[in-house]
């Protein structure tokens, strides 16, 4: 059991270290729209490379950050009722819930991974060297569901942990 | 199966899944991914992905996070603090004149940032629990701060009205513009209540005590901070309604912006700006999510066939457009009182968009009507957003009912500026007219 704790306190951080790094993602996105907008306004050059950029980082940066944003409850839920379980009440509810989690999530997993396998072995070259490749958002966005999905699991066993013994798992 | 029965589980599954507590993103997700999987073919399980690179592709979609962080910056930036520090020199000898500063500085932040949450959680720490000490009631002053709070959606810019125009396929800068009107509307009427109920009974809202007032030198000095503000407010406004960039670009712009304008007044620090980032993230992520999640739930149920049926049940209301408008109305106000604004618009646009064309109506007065509601429905309980904000920071010892009933007379201005804007909707469409004149 303890074992098993420290596995999920690993799968924790690991969500809360990515997020955290991700967050500055949005450096990056606000970084390569200026980068255009200079390139456009001091030297009237064109640049799709700021606006690639800007488009293919907010796709990683969505999909990395959801196991953080999960772990951390940052989704709207309605608790009228919810407030009102007892703990061991509330994980059962998680448990049968979880159903719903799962699916939507391993479907999305199952895609990712497949258009990933697909696309990222043809090395495919941008048309102009110095563009943003395309590799990291094929292979960043599978990883990122996956992370969610340990988490997904690595909640649903601690409700599981409660819902049996009633008590918490440190 | 019947289409009643399907139709049926489909509603069905999701409010056990909601009741049950699950958030709503995952709720709608998964019966999604079921629902299209079962009743149109094993091979729609793509379609939730495809929906995800749809959203996430959509290059207008790009200015939701920097938006958000705007709001996050400034909300750590102490631009607030500083702007109730002018209105409470301002203030003096007029009742309620807090109260109604306060609803001035929610319209200020309004114009800076595109969410709900922002101006409510700045203000709420400073000013309410200064109103509280200067003898106001608390009903006028939670209530002033969580409505205040929601003109942020609908004075530009706004991120909900950026998500309706991609999905009613209407110009951004349009629909912002129309916001205007009854934006600066909705913010005058709250300073009327106020201001009149402040005088019937100053004991609500006594004005400040002699000793505490400002002198004129003060008064011109504390004027100082109003500057930035509406520098910002300049610069994206007008960088948006002149056309000078693309909606990224200014939200770009108006990042930056604020990251300067919290050095200006020396709040840029690492612990600042590393939670506007986390901050940041975690709306983002919750936004884009749950756009995800709903549209794949709405193609879900266009394909078992709710939307013909609807479309039916539409046509033989009566009253003509009015019965429609109505009938719309009430809809808003119930999944206002459930789900989260960004949920309701995927989940209704299907449906209503297409209605609202076939009779004739403006897709951008519509916008603004929607977004109205969905001010009221951060105010509306059981879920409404802004009054868990609000409980957050409200006086320890409130109730959630307290704060319940703190709302109601601003719930029921929201309600009148929604009758007004359907009855004369030059309101809303003076502004962006002007825009096509030119």
């Amino acid at each position: 059991m303890r074992k098993l704790a420290a596995f999920l306190r690993i799968i924790d951080a690991t969500s809360d270290w990515t997020g955290k790094i991700v967050s500055f993602g949005i450096i990056i996105i606000i970084g390569s729209i200026i980068y255009a907008i200079i390139l456009r306004s001091v030297f009237t050059l064109g640049s799709a490379w700021g606006l690639m950029t800007s488009g293919r980082v907010f796709f990683v940066y969505i999909m990395l950050g959801a196991a953080y944003v999960y772990r951390i409850n940052g989704h709207v839920n309605m608790d009228i009722l919810y407030r009102r379980f007892s703990p061991r009440a509330r994980s059962i509810a998680d448990i049968i819930t979880f159903v719903s989690f799962l699916l939507f999530v391993v479907v999305m997993l199952f895609m990712a991974v497949k258009e990933a396998a697909e696309f990222a072995p043809m090395v495919r070259f941008s048309p102009w060297l110095f563009w943003p490749p395309y590799w990291p958002n094929y292979l960043l966005v599978p990883v990122g569901i996956s992370l969610l999905l340990l988490q997904g699991l690595s909640r649903f066993v601690r409700n599981f942990y409660t819902a049996v013994t009633g008590r918490e798992l440190a | 199966m019947s289409f009643e029965l399907i139709s049926l589980l489909l509603f069905g599954s999701l409010i056990v899944l909601i009741v049950l507590g699950l958030p709503l993103v995952f709720a709608l997700g998964g019966v999604a991914a079921v629902f299209l999987m079962v009743f149109w073919e094993p091979s729609y399980y793509q379609a939730i992905f495809w929906d995800a690179r749809g959203i996430l592709s959509t290059p207008h979609y790009v200015a939701i996070p920097l938006f958000i962080f705007m709001a996050c910056m400034l909300e750590r930036s102490g631009i607030a603090e500083d702007l109730y520090a002018v209105i409470y020199r301002w203030s003096g000898r007029l009742a309620g004149g807090l109260a109604m500063g306060t609803v001035l500085i929610c319209t200020l932040l309004a114009a800076m940032v595109g969410l709900s949450g922002a101006a409510l959680t700045t203000m709420g720490v400073t000013a309410l629990p200064s109103m509280i000490k200067r003898g106001y009631d608390k009903y006028i002053v939670m209530g002033c701060i969580a409505a205040g709070g929601t003109l942020g959606i609908l004075i530009p810019p706004s991120v909900i009205m950026m998500v309706y125009a991609v999905v009613a396929g209407v110009s951004i800068a349009k629909l912002f513009l129309a916001g205007i009107v009854p934006g600066l509307l909705l913010a005058l009427l709250f300073i009327l209540y106020i201001g009149v109920k402040a005088n019937l009974q100053p004991i609500l809202a006594p004005p400040l005590p002699l000793e505490e007032r400002a002198s004129l030198r003060e008064k011109i000095t504390s004027l100082r901070h109003v500057i930035l503000p509406v520098l910002l407010v300049v610069l994206v406004l007008g960088a948006i309604f002149f056309g000078i960039a693309s909606i990224n670009e200014v939200a770009a712009v108006g990042a930056v912006g604020t990251i300067v304008c919290a050095a200006v007044v020396r709040r840029l620090n690492w612990k600042n700006f590393k939670e506007a980032n986390y901050e940041t993230l975690r709306l983002s992520v919750m936004i884009m999510w749950i756009l995800i999640a709903a549209l794949s739930f709405s193609r879900a149920y266009v394909i078992i066939g709710v939307l013909q049926y609807v479309q039916e049940l539409f046509a033989v209301l009566p009253f003509g457009n009015w019965g429609i408008i109505l009938v719309m109305e009430i809809v808003f106000i119930f999944l206002g009182c459930f789900f989260d604004p960004f949920g309701i618009l995927m989940l209704s646009a299907p449906i209503f968009i297409p209605i609202v064309e076939s009779l004739g109506l403006d897709l951008v007065w519509f916008g603004v009507f929607f977004v109205v509601n969905m001010e009221m429905a951060y105010l509306t309980p059981p879920v409404g957003l802004n009054l868990f904000y609000m409980k957050a920071v409200a006086p320890p010892g409130t109730t959630m009912a307290e704060i319940y009933r703190s709302v109601i007379p601003f719930v029921l201005i929201m309600l009148l500026i929604i009758v007004l804007i359907t009855v004369f909707p030059q309101i809303v469409m003076w502004l962006p007219n002007l825009l096509r004149g030119a």
